[in-house]
């Protein structure tokens, strides 16, 4: 079975996308290694929902080049300073897309997200005239459920 | 609370103060005793001063000996107050004894006083072994002293600051009390966390509530006559009466009572020997610190009858069972187990040996004889045992009331044995306290290489310039003599050379007398090389050790949001992480505790917590099953809450 995942290559902040193809490559973000790396990752697309006078999206994120990545409880990589799901709200648009807990997103509505203050990052989910962003997220578990179905 | 209600209490409390004073001085001028009088005005001076300083001072070393200081008069005043209504209750009890005259000629034979003192305290201390190998970069520190109470003397320690490289609370004083057989010493810990904010919020609180209170169970007539039956604390005391006593407010380190025992005569040896302690307080308190639940220490004690002369005077002696002729003339000299008998009175001052010694101890007999038919005054008789032989003196005095004097005093020997036990069986050593000296070289707590940071940018001659300021500041330390550290406050501070080297502030870890304020004023404006470094801006938080982040000094923050953030941050945080990013000059050699670094046993709260709703909490220090008795849980929960306290750790914002 083949999930629905794409494979990126990221470098800096262009992208060059190859829908449907499982490539093996090293993702930007494994420096130093040069070992073949896998990075799965999953687009998800939010509609804001109206609150009042707000636009919401039901999540909240943590983390940042700003912040301490040794207090993120989802990452693996105890340096890595980029920006996680750490809650999603039950019923919000987050979760009718398909955000879970402990997702990195990686992009939003093309920005890149890995290289970000915290500020930043919530100031590219918060646009006032967008009514929609499509994250670009990659879920430790989603990895695993490819490389087992590859096996 | 309204600033106006708060300034209506304490003027109503300054009232009660002066009623205080005034019944005060009244039992005291029907006792037609100004000793204790004069004793609590010159503490209740002392505790102004105390407080007063307590509100001027910023070093934190110096408040928290003026907050000792403050616990020590305190005591004290409470304690005088309570003997002085002992006293007068004492006395209407003898007036109304001898009004009824029932009560018969009673044996109001007492034991002689003697001195008691203890010396080297030492409290062994139990750091979870994971306390030890943790290597985080700040200590959880506190300060803590011991009150000593015999009766109403009141004596405190040396303040000392506990960390986790001590294994052991060792308080080198000797403290010498004069008191009775029936004494009981009471030994109280005090501790108090060396790191916290102090807060300013509570005190308005507990004035509130102390004076919401009622007076409780109201004393004797004479306490509403003399003054208005307010609500305010009232301190009950052994006699049933209770005498209020408003307390100043204060705002600063505050002292909390960790442990306690009491030794008596039992305890007294002339070794070390090993005491429980009863241990107030558990693992919440931010004032814990793990004890092991004993206390080591030397109690001795010299009764005064074996130190001192109890008797002298000219006897005549004669051996039993000699010549009936042969009196000896002699100046007797009663004085521990012994019965000195010179040749003549000057020989005593001389120290020229006695001619003979007549042992007095608990296996002597004594009794008086039948008139001797030589003699026209009775004789007194001492028999003791020589190996197995008994040996018989027979002594006789000038006249009959000084045989009865000698009796008299012969009784009141073996009375005071009999009450001072094994502390008359030899003399006991007690070593009197030397004037203390300035410590000049570096306390037991810190060596210059754990004070000396060197930045790997530094060179040699930077190295050269801490060395001549610490040589500086030694001689500044020796001139400063024996004041107390926080007078240090009121004295000029030597100008100093301020180089551009950071000096760390371990010297705020060791109570020294002298220069707190000028070392700490050395470092404010130490220019950090470092500082245009990138990694130094997010590093405010991530490196305690680190000093190029001037955020661990003096230096006030720049007011941009990053900064106001990495100052919170650091705050909550501080040696939890392993950052990568770290700046050049973590090369530090030890662990030196940074200006406004938090506990390190809590910090790995923020880590679980922050995240409201994570699930995976780790405690990477306390997962370990540890055979020690406090229970993981009452951790846990602790650092919750002072996560919960401090939730901005690692923001998490919603969108």
């Amino acid at each position: 079975m083949v999930c629905a995942v794409i494979l990126l290559l990221n470098f800096g902040y262009q992208t060059m996308e190859m829908p449907f193809c499982i490539l093996k490559g090293s993702s930007v973000h494994d420096v130093g290694d040069s070992a073949l790396h896998f990075t799965f990752y999953q687009r998800i697309e939010i509609c804001k929902l109206r609150q009042g006078e707000h636009l919401i999206l039901g999540f909240s994120i943590g983390g940042g080049i700003d912040q301490d990545p040794g207090q993120n409880p989802f990452s693996e990589d105890k340096s890595d300073k980029g920006i996680y799901v750490t809650r999603v709200t039950p019923g919000g648009p987050a979760e009718v897309a398909g955000l879970m807990m402990g997702d990195k997103v990686m992009q939003v509505n093309g920005w890149d997200m890995t290289m970000v203050t915290h500020d930043q990052a919530r100031k590219r989910l918060t646009k006032k005239n967008e009514d929609i962003v499509r994250l670009l997220v990659t879920r430790k578990s989603l990895e695993q459920a490819v490389r087992h179905s590859m096996m | 609370m309204p600033m106006d209600r708060y300034a209506d209490m304490e003027d109503k409390l300054r009232i009660l103060e002066d009623l205080n004073m005034m019944y005060i001085r009244q039992i005291a001028l029907s006792l037609q005793d100004s000793n204790i009088q004069k004793k609590i005005d010159h503490e209740i001076r002392m505790r102004d001063g105390a407080c007063k300083l307590l509100a001027a001072c910023s070093q934190r070393e110096q408040a928290l000996e003026a907050s000792k200081s403050l616990l020590t008069c305190n005591t004290r005043i409470m304690a005088y107050m309570s003997e002085l209504q002992r006293m007068k209750e004492a006395q209407v009890m003898q007036r109304v004894a001898l009004r009824s005259s029932d009560a018969g000629p009673t044996d109001d034979r007492l034991p002689c006083k003697g001195k008691v003192a203890i010396s080297d305290l030492r409290i062994p201390l139990m750091w979870k072994d994971t306390e030890y190998f943790k290597n985080k970069g700040e200590l959880h520190r506190c300060a803590v002293f011991c009150l000593l109470q015999v009766g109403a003397e009141i004596h405190d320690t040396d303040m000392v600051i506990v960390d986790r490289t001590l294994t052991d609370i060792c308080f080198d004083n000797t403290i010498v009390f004069e008191a009775s057989p029936g004494f009981e010493l009471r030994v109280e810990l005090y501790s108090c966390c060396s790191e916290e904010d102090y807060s300013t919020g509570n005190t308005p609180r507990k004035l509130a509530s102390k004076l919401s209170s009622s007076l409780g169970r109201s004393a004797g007539k004479k306490l509403r006559v003399a003054m208005d039956p307010g609500a305010c604390s009232p301190i009950s005391n052994g006699g049933g009466a209770t005498l209020l006593l408003p307390l100043p407010t204060v705002v600063g380190p505050k002292y909390h009572l960790l442990a306690h025992t009491t030794l008596s005569l039992s305890h007294v040896q002339d070794s070390f020997r090993t005491h429980d302690l009863s241990i107030s307080g558990n693992e919440e308190c931010s004032h814990w610190v793990p004890l092991y639940g004993s206390v080591c220490c030397r109690l001795a004690a010299q009764p005064h009858c074996m130190t001192q002369q109890m008797m002298s005077g000219c006897l005549k002696v004669k051996q039993f069972g000699g010549d009936p002729q042969s009196w000896t003339n002699v100046y007797g000299v009663l004085k521990g187990t012994n019965l000195f008998c010179y040749h003549r009175q000057e020989d005593v001052e001389a120290n020229i040996q006695p001619a003979f010694t007549i042992s007095i101890n608990k296996k002597t007999r004594i009794r008086a004889s039948e008139k001797d038919l030589h003699n026209k005054a009775q004789s007194i008789c001492i028999s003791n045992h020589y190996g197995g032989e008994e040996v018989t003196h027979t002594l006789s005095a000038d006249s009959r009331e000084d045989t009865h004097r000698w009796m008299e005093a012969f009784w009141q020997q073996f009375y005071d044995m009999s009450q001072w036990k094994q502390c008359c069986d030899d003399l006991m050593k007690i070593e009197l306290p030397s004037p203390r000296k300035p410590t000049l070289v570096t306390s037991k707590q810190g060596s210059l290489y754990h004070e000396m940071v060197i930045d790997t940018s530094d060179d040699i001659s930077t190295v050269t310039d801490i060395l001549a300021r610490r040589m500086q500041e030694l001689e500044l330390r020796s001139q400063l003599g024996t004041s107390p550290p926080w007078m240090s406050l009121f004295e000029d501070s030597p100008g100093c050379p301020r180089t551009h080297n950071r000096l760390p502030h371990s010297p705020l870890r060791c109570p020294r007398p002298g220069l707190l304020s000028s070392e700490a004023s050395l470092t404010s404006d130490s220019d950090s090389p470092c500082s245009t470094s990138p990694c130094s801006r997010h590093s405010g938080w991530a490196e305690p050790l680190s000093l190029s982040s001037h955020s661990s000094h003096f230096r006030p923050r720049t007011l941009s949001l990053d900064a106001k953030l990495s100052t919170l941050r650091g705050r909550g945080c501080g040696g939890v992480l392993q950052c990568s990013c770290q700046p050049p000059s973590s090369s530090s050699l030890a662990p030196i505790p940074a200006q406004r670094v938090p506990q390190a046993t809590l910090s790995c709260s923020n880590s679980t917590s922050s995240n409201s709703s994570s699930e995976g909490s780790h405690s990477p220090e306390l997962s370990d099953g540890t055979p020690f008795s406090h229970p993981s849980s009452a951790r846990q929960s602790l650092r919750n809450l002072r996560a919960k306290l401090d939730p901005r750790n690692w923001l998490q914002s919603q969108v």
